[in-house]
């Protein structure tokens, strides 16, 4: 396989808009990038969903250090769950790999149309817009030993938060779900993650995305090391994918106080629509265009 | 954990960024694929490099895995060192199945 010299931009330009898109509205690079390698570049969408992956890890280690700075990640509540994804990953990535291209096109199609009506139908509010960047030295926390459970202190408002994991089955299956899905689908999983622990765990939602952004780097591996084992990830692609998406996180995270996230969003849902219908038709085999 | 993670990230690049320096100064665009065996016998020179940031990047997680497995054995805190554990062990065995 030869790339030229202007796919190789455009794959860089295909990293920096996902890294962006996560930056400015948290919905991970995995969701847009899979589609478009596949779609946009014609990639075998093992190798794009192995791609993905490669960038996945890269945005969780670059938000992760950040958030591991302001004591905010639980490392033991992400470990616990982490058991469960990362048999979900090597899962999902075993049977992405036996499973015939076309099917997983058409899951990725009825998972991103899913994505793209959530996205459409998210309700904006304050906590939103605070989960798109934590100013540094707002937030401090630390995490209790010996349990799931942990304290931090909300600067902003002065208000000291404390909270204990409840329901650990119900996070353990939500993160074998998630795991499946990522190693099937080359997504990190925070959008079934994080609700699983604000909702159904009890965990504060800045925590609850910082734990699942430690996480998905973890999870990401897991299923990646099954694409790797098998030769489809090629660093001619995987790299300006990855360098794209880092840049994109940091323009993004920059960007994010000037633009509606509302906004973004709208665009972004239309969009993934779009492309859920074109996956949809070429793993029904339809040419489309 | 943030120096780790930070630390990984930033040689990761480096070597990604010096691999595609090498493939366009040498005009090579060959795309080939890698696995977890062949990373150091990739074709060329920056097909190494990029490999070796991939690599990097994927280690770097999974030691920090392993490091906060130490840190929790040396706290006595071993429900959560067996924890870690179990999460590098998979690890493993998503390298060793895959093959």
């Amino acid at each position: 396989m030869d790339i030229s010299a202007g796919v190789f931009v455009g794959l860089i330009g295909l990293g920096i808009a996902a890294g962006g898109l996560g930056a400015l509205i948290g919905i991970g690079g995995g969701i847009v990038m899979v589609p478009v390698l596949v779609v946009g570049f014609g990639y075998d969408i093992r190798v794009a969903v192995a791609t993905s992956l490669v960038a996945v890890v890269a945005t969780s280690t670059a938000a992760g250090a950040s958030y591991a700075r302001e004591g905010l990640t639980n490392m033991r509540l992400g470990l616990t769950l982490e058991t469960m994804t990362t048999v979900g990953g090597v899962t999902g990535g075993l049977v992405a790999i036996v499973m015939a291209p076309s099917v997983v096109a058409g899951v990725f199609a009825v998972v991103m149309a899913v994505t793209a009506i959530l996205v459409w139908r998210h309700v904006e509010s304050a906590e939103d817009d605070r989960l798109t960047a934590v100013p540094p030295g707002s937030v401090s926390g630390r995490e209790e030993p010996g349990g799931l459970a942990g304290i931090y202190l909300e600067r902003t408002t002065g208000q000291l938060i404390r909270y204990r994991a409840r329901r650990l089955g119900l996070g353990s299956g939500i993160s074998l779900v998630a795991g499946m899905l990522s190693g099937l689908l080359g997504v990190g999983g925070g959008f079934l993650k994080v609700p699983a622990m604000t909702l159904g765990m009890g965990i504060p939602t800045k925590v609850a995305a910082a734990t699942s952004n430690f996480t998905i780097g973890v999870t990401a591996i897991s299923s990646l090391l099954v694409y790797m084992a098998r030769g489809f990830v090629h660093p001619m692609i995987a790299t300006p994918t990855t360098l794209g998406i880092v840049a994109g996180a940091l323009g993004g995270a920059r960007l994010s106080p000037k633009l509606r996230p509302v906004t973004v969003r709208r665009v972004l849902a239309v969009v993934l629509f779009v492309v859920a219908v074109q996956m949809g038709l070429e793993a029904a085999g339809v040419r489309s265009g | 954990m943030a120096r780790v993670l930070q630390g990984g990230l930033i040689a990761a690049v480096t070597l990604m960024l010096a691999g595609v320096a090498v493939k366009f100064a040498t005009g090579d665009l060959s795309a080939p694929s890698v696995t977890i065996t062949t990373i150091l016998a990739a074709p060329s020179a920056g097909d190494r490099l990029m490999a070796a940031g991939i690599a990097v990047l994927v280690a770097t997680p999974a030691l920090n895995v392993l490091l906060l497995g130490t840190m929790w054995w040396r706290q006595r805190d071993l429900r959560f060192m067996a924890t870690a554990a179990f999460v590098a062990g998979m690890l493993a065995v998503a390298a060793v199945v895959g093959g």
